[in-house]
């Protein structure tokens, strides 16, 4: 059924073009200039560094949590992680280089509202788990809203 | 959100504050997830029918958020593009690390409940 949809939607989509003969599929709505590779370095490196931790277990994460003793783990230590991989990211790209510093700042801004709920949110059971697997496995046994 | 941010002097002067906006979102998305449950990866998940998960899902809600917190902020809005085709480029090479790697015990997991659990029974190094 589901497969019949689907190629029942791209007969319809190219019937559509072929009636329309593009008429209707100019890309005006696309900003001049915006198909580029300004910042494709920036989104290349802040991929590549989320696909080595899952294989490797060679992290930022990891790395805070050893030499911070294990103090910063779980949720803010995954922010900790993605701030340092955009500042990293954002260096490393000529093109996004100037916006380095913006980018920590705000990636670090939310920071602040993590203690204030921590204490007034149970988390959702379908929440997004972030961590390694000492900090999976701690949160697994934790108060979840069902 | 540019209207939003024309009432915000301090962005306006400061050019080294390019990009704040982008920040706050991208770390905002991980937070509503974290807390609600409402995430992009979720969304793919149920949208996909559960195919796109675990790593794969990780980096396109990645990518998502990015493209997301790009279009936001008007100073990152003409790198948009660059960064979403560079941050889905590492997907191809998810199939052959798959086939010859075998993940680290201490490796970073991504996902809900369900997909962590079921890392965890996966055979690791």
């Amino acid at each position: 059924m589901k497969k019949l949809a689907i190629i029942f939607f791209i007969f319809l989509l190219g019937q559509s073009v072929a009636h329309a003969g593009g008429a209707h599929f100019d890309l005006d709505f696309i900003p001049e200039g915006f198909v580029n590779t300004r910042g494709m370095i920036f989104g290349f490196i802040h991929t590549s560094i989320l696909v080595i931790g899952y294989y490797t277990g060679w992290s930022i994460n990891s790395f805070l949590k050893i030499i911070s003793n294990g103090y910063i783990a779980g949720l803010f230590g995954s922010m900790c992680a993605h701030v340092i991989t955009d500042l990293f990211a954002s260096i490393v790209d000529p093109t996004v280089r100037p916006y380095a510093i913006g980018i920590l700042l705000g990636g670090v801004t939310p920071f602040i509202f993590i203690p204030l709920l921590e204490k007034y949110v149970v988390k959702s059971r379908h929440h997004i788990v972030v961590g390694d697997h000492d900090d999976i496995k701690k949160d697994l046994a934790k108060k979840h809203k069902s | 959100m540019e209207h939003l941010l024309e009432h915000v002097e301090l962005l306006q002067e400061h050019e080294w504050l390019r990009g704040y906006t982008w920040g706050i979102i991208h770390s905002f998305i991980i937070i509503v997830g974290y807390y609600t449950g409402f995430s992009f990866y979720r969304f793919f998940k149920f949208l996909s029918n559960g195919y796109v998960c675990g790593i794969l899902g990780a980096i396109i809600a990645h990518v998502f958020a990015d493209l997301l917190a790009s279009l936001a902020d008007p100073h990152m809005r003409a790198s948009t593009f660059g960064i979403v085709t560079g941050g889905l480029i590492p997907i191809m090479f998810i199939p052959l690390l798959e086939k010859f790697v075998t993940k680290n015990k201490k490796h970073i997991l991504v996902g809900d409940h369900e997909d962590v659990q079921r890392d965890l029974k996966e055979k690791h190094r």
